[in-house]
């Protein structure tokens, strides 16, 4: 499938982070959906089911390992990527036990991304 | 590292101007060699190396020549001749004023000698200066000793903050501990673990643009949301990593998102600690708590 014909959602609380994801990924003609929170994330996957999830850690009300257990329940065909400043080895094991298909950690490379990305949705 | 602290201090006695003291930086940084290039130089690494172990940089909280071990890239030994060869030929502050006339011989003579009398720094404390190192650089100027056995965590803390503000903003941080306490924004963020900790950044708009506008590379003009948001991501990478480092030493600790106020830092305990930290635009006091 074409890059441009993908959807990613990209959840994460820092409107910082969500600008530069999507300058990225609409750059390499990717669609860019985005939630806020775990709660929200969840909700957008449930209406737009899209191809892959950029999914950051810490975030109010629910966290992103709470959300991607939600989203795998949902659906368990999911390609969830963890986008986290928290890369230890606890949370690495818990979010690919969960169903994660990778774990970035921040401060992440651009390269790193689209490889990633690529890779989820082949 | 030094040349940052003795430049601030010819500042504060009026030898040298706002002015004078930037561009005597400018000239300073424009000859000083990076680890990176000299090793390119000295055909050890090729420039695909060094791209690959700055990109490293970001993840990892190590230095250049470190990672470059790591990657099996360079020798102990070979990264030691680098170093000396990098403060061969790194140009002192000292030497930038008296290049640009700012200064007379004596003069510098007359204003090191008090640089090292007025800051009370010992012959250890002065040589890790000069040798950029920020862990003792935190020991020489803040005191902990109010947070007992928890105060070699707040020195760690302290100091990959400063590694971090150097990594990620491209600024050399002093650590201004005289300064009165600026009023502003304020970043903060809480950890969870063996025992809390409460972090912070206060500052006024002007810092927080600048700091934003270096750290995020958007272009930022005013102190809006995504300033602050851009401060606050700070925060939280730096964070992150501290994490990660206290994970290694099996101490673990939960992030909580972080917090944008206008208000002052507030933390429910009694250990809070501020350090002033200046930068070349302004002043960002860094708050941390234990709980």
């Amino acid at each position: 499938m074409a890059a441009k014909e993908l959807s990613v959602l990209i959840c994460d609380d820092s409107m910082l982070i969500r600008k530069k994801m999507r300058d990225l990924l609409e750059a390499n003609d990717y669609q860019v959906l985005e939630a806020q929170n775990g709660l929200e994330g969840v909700e957008v996957y449930r209406q737009t089911k899209p191809a892959v999830v950029f999914m950051d850690i810490v975030m109010p009300q629910s966290d992103g390992l709470q959300a991607l257990k939600q989203i795998k329940q949902f659906d368990p065909q999911a390609k969830v990527i963890m986008l986290s400043s928290t890369g230890t080895a606890t949370k690495l094991v818990e979010a690919l036990k969960s169903g994660a298909v990778d774990f970035i950690q921040k401060p992440y490379e651009k390269d790193h991304i689209l490889t990633a990305l690529a890779k989820a949705s082949q | 590292m030094f040349n940052q602290y003795f430049g601030y201090f010819l500042l504060k006695k009026g030898l040298l101007t706002n002015e004078q003291l930037y561009d005597a930086f400018a000239l300073e940084r424009s000859v000083r060699p990076k680890v990176g290039v000299l090793a390119i130089d000295a055909g050890l690494l090729s420039a695909a190396q060094v791209e690959e172990v700055h990109s490293l940089q970001h993840r990892m909280d190590k230095k250049f020549g470190e990672i470059a071990i790591i990657q099996g890239y360079l020798t102990q030994e070979q990264l030691e001749n680098l170093l000396t060869a990098q403060k061969v030929r790194r140009l002192s502050l000292s030497q930038a004023v008296i290049d640009r006339g700012y200064l007379s011989l004596s003069q510098l003579e007359t204003a090191l000698e008090a640089y090292r009398r007025e800051s009370n720094l010992s012959s250890e404390q002065l040589t890790a200066l000069h040798s950029g190192d920020y862990d003792t650089a935190a020991r020489a100027f803040i005191d902990f000793s109010r947070a007992g056995v928890e105060a070699n965590l707040l020195y760690h803390y302290v100091a990959l903050m400063l590694r971090n503000i150097m990594r990620f903003v491209g600024e050399e941080p002093t650590i201004d501990p005289g300064a009165p306490a600026v009023e502003g924004w304020l970043m903060a963020q809480n950890m969870t673990g063996a025992s809390d900790l409460y972090t912070g950044l206060v500052m006024d708009e002007q810092v927080l643009v600048e700091l934003a506008r270096r750290y995020s590379g958007e272009v930022i003009s005013q102190a809006d949301a995504l300033a602050k948001d851009s401060v606050a991501e700070f925060l939280n990478e730096n964070n992150g990593l501290f994490v990660v480092n206290m994970s290694d030493l099996t101490l673990e600790y939960e992030l909580q998102p972080p917090v944008i106020a206008e208000n002052p830092f507030a933390a429910p305990v009694d250990k809070v600690f501020r350090i002033p930290l200046r930068l070349s635009f302004g002043q960002a006091d860094l708050y941390v708590a234990l709980k």
